[in-house]
């Protein structure tokens, strides 16, 4: 698997040259600074890729290209946006960058509640708590249906964290939950999110796939002629934030879309942490079936709670999957070379790591620390090379379903 | 197998135990002995080495501390590295003082012993470890130590006052060390094992023996000690005791060349002489070698791992020094990578029994 790191640009607080020590070898960056859905422009695309190369590194991959509401909704600027859309897929594979990743998530990109959860070992990582977001959804944000969404177990523990709740406390939890992660395409004020929520009124999950598709028939044959691969990021959380549609949160989510597009240039970017976010996701069997479309992977573990509730934890943590999804993805990377197919080893993230106290120094983003970031690709590498020496990529990994 | 950390005398504090806890260790190799009085960062040193050398002994109280202070971040000592300089000065040297430094010794480790310090590496050595230097030779521009004969005067004598690369008393001056030769640094370490290692193991301490670094055949005019890979047999058929064991660097071995480093290991672990692993990487041999991450060297890390697991060592390895990566904290950031690393080699292995290198067999493809 080729190696990669995500760096947000010059104003990463971790440098390119901390990452080429790492002894990773690509970068994953996008043009961070035009998250508005207009075409990025041949000049920005130029300098981010010299930034990266007069560090000694390559960019392997855009993470991502952002999808406007107008994409998702289908409404009258549809066209426009599609067309910026190829418009910077076409000059970023110009620019040598074979692999694309973007999502579909409407209004909210990936969520947590709490960005400082202390792990058993001390360290600190990022959590999503059911009832907390729950609280927010219900109590801060009062969205009408809110209360149907959840079981009433967590209600009831919604209810209790909201009679506790003080400003500094709501002021904390929203800001998680609506002001955006780094790399996140949504950054809302209350009144803000409660109407780009409403623009979904009658959006539905068909709706939502439908509109998914439109948008796949038109960029997958720019990617097929550009000679790049696309990677869609499952939904982060894979369920419904907010009564919004998520199409992107299972296998048959994937198969759906892969199905209706079928050219191997319309895949997946398999994030282990986001689809491992629900119980029903059999992530190491879900890889088996997918990988033959999987074109970039986020390898980073969650330990999922009994009431849906997860935290980010260490990537080889005990019964770890990450090690069983390194053995698919180097088997499904023998397959593709056995084909004589001419295709780049999968890029692969250490996504997020855990922040450790040492690490404080570095003002790292939310879940991009440096040290637990470097360590979880240490461990990752680790694998990998076990994996080649001992010759754990069984071919029979893969499931015949993609692979023909 | 265990993963530890090795801790600085100025490392050993709260902040640095929850670091080995955020890292996962399970233990800790701990030096009591200050190299950084003279200097912040360790280097060779220039005349005075690494500074003056503090206390001639450690007492129950200072072990007994220590492995309380570790156990309430759930760690545990896995061995004290290196002797107190002052306190075995004269036995490396032969000097005036050796029989009442070796009764220091003994007290010492029977203190060990008591408070339950498993295991003391130490290296017998009378230049140490001397002649490298610092500069960006690992991954990236990482920062790590390398050796180069050229670069150095190699017989540069010891100044009278040092020893160890460290200053232990006031020194004359113009006066240095005279040259020592093999057999008599053989029979001085003869002497050491003989009076030391029936305490130790009365006391249910191990004596773990480091190799030279760097292994030459002479440096500073002194000789050398375990810088063959054949030299720790000698040493064991020295004094058989099962206290005799080696403090087993791999980085030190491999910079000896010739290829050994496999051979050895097997054969340490096989006789139960192993008494913790310094487990680090490098790239060529004396005379010019420099030290890399685990993964880039010229040792082939994973095949260690199978043979240890083959011959069932349970004992613990450490990073010892790895490179440290350019940024706000290039200690942390280098251990971080190492352990993570080893953490992933040894439960690849440790899952895999058909990967495992068992004793009597040979090269497995």
């Amino acid at each position: 698997m080729e190696q990669t790191w995500r760096w947000f640009g010059p104003s990463d607080p971790i440098s390119l040259d901390q990452i080429r020590q790492s002894g990773a070898t690509g970068i994953v960056s996008a043009i961070h600074e035009n998250y508005r859905g207009d075409a990025w422009t041949e000049a920005e695309i130029a300098t981010r890729k010299a930034e990266i190369e007069a560090a000694g590194l390559t960019w392997s991959v855009v993470e991502s290209i952002p999808v406007t509401d107008a994409i998702k909704r289908r409404t009258s600027d549809w066209q426009r946006d599609v067309d910026a859309y190829c418009t910077t897929l076409r000059r970023v594979a110009r620019a040598g960058v074979p692999t694309i990743c973007y999502n579909f998530m409407p209004v909210v990109d990936w969520t947590r509640t709490d960005l400082t959860f202390r792990l058993a070992n001390g360290s600190s990582a990022l959590r999503f708590d059911t009832a907390e977001f729950a609280a927010y959804d219900a109590f801060v944000l009062q969205r009408a249906q809110a209360r149907d969404a959840y079981t009433d177990d967590v209600m009831e523990r919604a209810e209790r964290l909201a009679a506790a709740f003080d400003d500094t406390a709501i002021a904390r939890l929203e800001k998680t939950v609506i002001q955006g992660l780094p790399g996140g395409e949504g950054s809302h004020d209350r009144e803000g999110i409660r109407a780009r929520i409403d623009g979904y009124a009658g959006i539905d999950d068909a709706t939502l796939r439908e509109n998914l598709i439109a948008f796949l028939k038109v960029v997958v044959p720019v990617a097929v002629e550009e000679g790049v691969r696309l990677g869609i990021h499952p939904d982060d959380p894979p369920y419904s934030l907010f009564g919004l549609p998520r199409v992107v949160s299972t296998l048959e989510d994937c198969r759906t879309l892969l199905d209706a597009v079928p050219q191997p240039a319309n895949g997946i970017t398999f994030c282990a942490g986001s689809f491992g976010s629900r119980p029903d996701n059999d992530l190491v069997s879900m890889a088996r079936v997918l990988a033959p479309r999987v074109n970039f992977t986020h390898l980073r573990l969650v330990t999922l709670e009994d009431d849906g509730s997860f935290f980010e934890d260490e990537h080889l943590r005990a019964g770890s999957p990450l090690v069983d999804l390194v053995r698919v993805f180097m088997a499904e990377e023998a397959r593709r070379a056995a084909k004589g197919e001419a295709a780049p080893p999968i890029p692969m993230r250490p996504d997020h790591g855990a922040l450790f106290d040492a690490d404080k120094a570095h003002a790292a983003l939310p879940g991009y620390s440096w040290i637990g970031r470097l360590k979880g690709l240490a461990e990752l590498r680790g694998v990998a090379h076990a994996v080649e020496r001992f010759g754990l990529a069984d071919p029979a990994l893969i499931e015949p379903d993609y692979a023909a | 197998m265990k993963i530890g950390l090795g801790l600085y005398c100025q490392m050993l504090n709260d902040e640095h135990f929850a670091f080995a806890r955020q890292l996962g260790v399970s233990h800790v190799v701990a030096h009591l002995e200050d190299y950084f009085s003279a200097e912040p960062e360790l280097s060779s040193g220039d005349g005075g080495g690494w500074g003056r050398a503090g206390s001639a002994s450690w007492s129950y109280d200072t072990f007994r501390g220590l492995i309380d202070r570790l156990a309430q971040h759930d760690l545990k000592l896995a061995a004290i590295e290196n002797l107190p300089v002052a306190g075995w000065s004269d036995v490396l040297l032969d000097g005036p003082d050796r029989d009442r430094q070796m009764d220091g010794l003994k007290r010492m480790v029977r203190d060990a012993g008591r408070a339950g310090v498993p295991c003391i590496g130490y290296n017998f050595s009378l230049a140490g470890v001397w002649g490298w230097s610092r500069g960006p030779f690992a991954r990236g521009g990482a920062l790590s130590v390398g050796f180069d004969i050229d670069a150095i005067d190699p017989q540069e004598p010891i100044p009278d006052g040092m020893v160890w690369n460290m200053v232990y008393r006031d020194g004359k001056p113009g006066k240095t060390v005279p040259p020592v030769d093999s057999d008599t640094l053989w029979q001085r370490y003869a002497w050491f094992l003989d009076q030391l290692l029936p305490v130790a193991e009365e006391a249910g301490v191990v004596l773990a023996a480091h190799p030279d670094d760097p292994p030459m055949d002479r440096l500073r005019g002194t000789a050398r000690l375990i810088n063959r890979p054949d030299t720790y047999g000698r040493a064991f058929a020295l004094n058989p005791s099962p206290a005799n064991k080696a403090e087993l660097c791999l980085g030190s071995v491999q910079e000896m060349g010739g290829g050994a480093v496999y051979d050895l290991v097997a054969q340490c672990a096989a006789e139960n002489r192993i008494g913790y692993i310094h487990f680090r990487n490098v790239k060529g041999a004396v005379p010019k070698y420099h030290e890399v991450f685990l993964d880039e060297g010229d040792i082939d890390m994973a095949r260690i791992i199978r043979i240890l697991a083959g011959h069932g060592y349970d004992g613990v390895l450490i990073p010892d020094h790895t490179p440290e990566l350019v940024c706000g904290a290039p200690w942390h950031a280098g251990m971080a990578y190492a352990i993570g690393y080893m953490k992933a080699l040894i439960g690849q292995v440790m899952a895999n029994p058909t990967s495992w290198e068992r004793p009597g067999a040979r090269e497995v493809a």
